[in-house]
C-alpha cells in the first residue's frame, strides 16, 4: 500500500477507534435501560412473558404506598434543591466577596464535596440520633427533659436527616458550579454597577445574580435529579413509611417473587421519566445560554 | 466640581508588593477635560479606579470640592465611569441600562425612563431603547455606556480608554460626540488614554504618568512643545532617538550636531521628530545644516504619501521623511529644525 493511501486510511479510522470505548459503555448502558423499560411493560422473555402490558404502571399509580413514596421523594428532592440553591448562592457570594484563596475554597467546597454521603450520614447519626451527642448535650444542659424528647431528625418522616446530608454536599456543589462564574460576573459587572451608584447588595441582586441564573438553574436541576434518584441515604436515614421511591423500587426488586420485578421496573420507569423532565429543562437552559452567547459574539 | 488628587500611593500584590502609583498629585478644575496619558502599565487605570473608589489607596487622598471622599464606597461618590469594554448589563435592554443609575438614585420609573430617553437622543441612539445590548455594534455600545455614565448627573465623569476597542473611523466620531457631550453637560471629565494624539485633540490639560509617577502636567501645547522627558517627547510618535554626548553646549552623535545650550557635559539622548528633519544632497550649499560631514543613506521605504529615508548615524538610525526615494549608500547632509528636537541627559 502506498504510504499516502495508508495515511489517509489511518486518518479516517482513528476517530472511530477513539470513540469505541465510549460506544461500548453507552451500549451496555442502553441495554440496561431498554431491558428495564421492557420489564416494566411486562416483557421478560426468560420467564416466557412476551406480551406488552401497562398493568404494572397502572398498578403503581393506583397504589397508595407508591403515591406516598412519590410525594415523599418529590418533597425530599425539591426541598434539598431549593435549600441547596439558597445555601449555594450564599456560599458562592461569600467566596466572591472575600475573593477566596485556594485554602478557603478547599475547606468550603472541596473537602465537603470529597466526603462520601454515607460518611456524612454516619456523622449525622452520631450527632442527632436519639442517643447522639446533640440530644445528650441538650439533656445535660437541662434544655430537654429526656434525650427522647429531642425532635426526630434521623428516621423521622420529616426527612430532615436526609435533607441535611444532601445539603452538606450539594451546597458546596452549587458553589463549586457557580463560584467561578459569579466571581467573573461580579468583578466585571458588579464593579460597573458600583460605579453607577449600586451598593454591593443591590449590585448583587440586580446584576450578579440574574447573570448567574443559568448556572444556578442547571446546578439545582442536577441536585434535584440526584436527590430524587438517590437510594442509599433515604435507605439509611429515611422513615419506615413513607419510603423514598428508590427505596420502594429496591425493595420491590428484591421481592422473592421474580414477577414483582416488573412492578419495580415500572417504578423505575416513572422515576426515569421525572429525571428526563429535569434533563430536558437542563437542556433548554443550556440552549438559551448558547443562544445568548452567540448573540454576544 | 473641582477635584484634587493628593499624594496617592498604591502598592499591589500579596507576597511581593509592587508600587503601582507613587505619590501622585494633580488638580482638576471645574468642568475641565483632563487626560491621563502614559504607556501601558504606567498606573493610569489604577489611578482612575482609586478616584472611583474601586481600588483603595495605601496613602494619599481624593478631594471633591474641598472634601476628602476616601471613606466613601464607590456607589456613594456620584461618579460616572465608562469602561474600555463598556460593561453594559446583558440582562437589561438599552433603556434599562441607561436608567440603571437613576434607579439606584431612587428616581421614579417615569422620571428615569424620560431621562434615559433624553440621553439616548443625546448619543444619537433614539429609538434603540428596547434593543438588547448584545445586538448593538461596538460604537453603539460605547454610546450607551456614555449615556449610562451621564444618567445620574455625576460630579465627575471617568473614562478608561473608552475608544481603544473601536475602529479608527468610529473613534473619530466618538471623540466628537464626547467633546460635544462635555460641552453640553459641562461635567468635569478625566480620561485615561495611551493615545497621545487623542489626548492632544480632546484635553484642556494632560497629566503624563510614567511608572506610577507624574512626569508632566500641562496643556496639550506645553507637553508637545516642551516635553520634560524623553518618554513624553517620544510618545507623540514619528521620531528618532539617538544616543550621543553633550560637550560645550552641543550634542554630538557621529557627525550630527545639535544645539544643547545650558546642558551639562556628558552622555545624552536626542529625540528628533521626523517632520523637523530634511535631507540635502551632500555638497549642495543650502545654508546651515546639522552635519559636520555627510551621512550615508542606509535604505529608503515607501509609505504612500511619502518616503522614509533611514540615515546611518554611527550604527543608529535617523529617519527622515522625503518626497523622493534615496539610493542606499548616497551621501546626504541633514538639516534639523530648532523646534523639532529635544535633548535629555542619560
Amino acid at each position: 500500500m502506498k504510504p499516502l493511501k495508508a495515511r489517509r486510511i489511518r486518518q479516517r479510522i482513528t476517530p472511530y477507534l477513539l470513540v469505541t470505548p465510549t460506544i461500548i459503555l453507552v451500549g451496555v448502558f442502553v441495554y440496561g435501560v431498554v431491558n428495564g423499560v421492557l420489564q416494566g411493560f411486562g416483557i421478560m422473555p426468560f420467564l416466557g412473558r412476551t406480551e406488552l402490558t401497562l398493568d404494572y404502571y397502572i398498578e403503581a399509580l393506583n397504589r397508595n404506598d407508591f403515591l406516598a413514596s412519590l410525594n415523599y421523594s418529590l418533597y425530599l428532592s425539591l426541598t434539598s434543591a431549593v435549600l441547596a440553591l439558597i445555601g449555594g448562592i450564599a456560599l458562592s457570594a461569600a467566596l466572591t466577596r472575600v475573593r477566596a484563596s485556594r485554602t478557603i475554597q478547599l475547606f468550603n467546597i472541596q473537602i465537603p464535596l470529597m466526603t462520601a454521603h454515607t460518611i456524612v450520614a454516619l456523622f449525622l447519626v452520631s450527632l442527632f440520633s436519639g442517643s447522639g451527642l446533640f440530644p445528650r448535650l441538650l439533656y445535660w444542659l437541662g434544655m430537654i427533659d429526656d434525650v427522647g424528647a429531642f425532635p426526630s431528625i434521623i428516621g423521622g418522616a420529616s426527612g430532615w436527616g436526609i435533607i441535611l446530608v444532601y445539603l452538606w454536599k450539594e451546597i458546596p456543589f452549587i458553589a463549586f458550579y457557580t463560584a467561578t462564574i459569579m466571581m467573573h460576573v461580579s468583578s466585571r459587572y458588579g464593579e460597573a454597577a458600583n460605579t453607577l451608584g449600586a451598593s454591593s447588595l443591590r449590585s448583587f441582586f440586580s446584576v450578579t445574580l440574574p447573570l448567574c441564573r443559568g448556572a444556578l438553574t442547571k446546578a439545582s436541576l442536577i441536585v434535584f435529579a440526584f436527590a430524587f434518584g438517590s437510594y442509599e441515604i433515604p435507605f439509611l436515614l429515611g422513615p419506615t413509611l413513607p419510603k423514598a421511591l428508590p427505596v420502594l423500587a429496591y425493595l420491590e426488586f428484591q421481592n422473592p417473587d421474580i414477577l414483582n420485578r416488573s412492578y419495580a421496573m415500572a417504578i423505575n420507569g416513572i422515576m426515569a421519566l421525572i429525571c428526563c423532565i429535569a434533563a430536558l429543562a437542563y437542556f433548554l437552559v443550556l440552549q438559551r445560554e448558547r443562544k445568548e452567547r452567540k448573540s454576544d459574539d | 466640581m473641582e477635584m484634587k488628587v493628593q499624594e496617592i500611593t498604591v502598592s499591589l500584590g500579596r507576597r511581593v508588593k509592587r508600587t503601582i502609583l507613587d505619590s501622585v498629585s494633580f488638580d482638576v478644575k471645574e468642568g475641565e477635560f483632563l487626560s491621563l496619558l502614559g504607556a501601558s502599565g504606567a498606573g493610569k487605570s489604577t489611578l482612575l479606579k482609586v478616584i472611583a473608589g474601586i481600588t483603595v489607596q495605601d496613602s494619599g487622598s481624593i478631594i471633591f470640592d474641598g472634601q476628602a471622599i476616601d471613606h466613601l464606597a464607590p456607589h456613594r461618590r456620584n461618579i460616572g465611569f465608562v469602561f474600555q469594554d463598556t460593561r453594559l448589563f446583558p440582562n437589561m435592554n438599552v433603556e434599562e441600562n441607561v436608567a440603571f443609575p437613576c434607579k439606584m438614585a431612587g428616581m421614579s420609573r417615569k422620571e428615569r425612563m424620560e431621562r434615559a430617553h433624553t440621553l439616548l437622543e443625546c448619543v444619537q441612539l433614539d429609538g434603540f431603547g428596547n434593543r438588547q445590548v448584545t445586538s448593538l455594534s461596538g460604537g453603539q455600545q460605547q454610546r450607551v455606556a456614555l449615556a449610562r455614565a451621564l444618567a445620574a448627573q455625576p460630579r465627575v465623569l471617568l473614562l478608561d480608554e473608552p475608544f481603544s476597542g473601536l475602529d479608527e473611523d468610529l473613534r473619530d466620531d466618538m471623540r466628537s460626540l464626547l467633546l460635544r457631550l462635555h460641552r453640553d453637560f459641562g461635567t468635569t471629565t478625566i480620561m485615561v488614554t495611551h493615545d497621545a494624539v487623542e489626548a492632544l485633540e480632546m484635553s484642556d490639560r494632560i497629566v503624563y504618568i510614567s511608572l506610577g509617577c507624574v512626569e508632566q502636567d500641562g496643556t496639550p501645547m506645553e507637553l508637545y512643545a516642551q516635553p520634560q522627558t524623553k518618554e513624553i517627547a517620544a510618545c507623540f510618535g514619528d521620531c528618532s532617538t539617538l544616543e550621543g554626548s553633550v560637550s560645550d553646549g552641543v550634542f554630538l552623535a557621529s557627525s550630527l550636531q545639535l544645539a544643547a545650550e545650558g546642558m551639562a557635559d556628558g552622555p545624552a539622548e536626542a529625540v528628533v521628530r521626523y517632520q523637523a528633519v530634511s535631507l540635502r544632497e551632500a555638497g549642495v550649499d543650502v545654508g546651515h545644516h546639522a552635519t559636520r560631514r555627510p551621512l550615508l543613506i542606509r535604505c529608503s521605504v515607501y509609505r504612500g504619501d511619502t518616503h522614509l529615508a533611514r540615515v546611518d548615524v554611527e550604527g543608529q538610525t535617523l529617519t527622515v521623511p522625503a518626497e523622493q526615494s534615496f539610493i542606499p549608500g548616497m551621501a546626504v547632509d541633514v538639516v534639523v529644525d530648532d523646534q523639532g528636537y529635544f535633548i535629555y541627559p542619560m
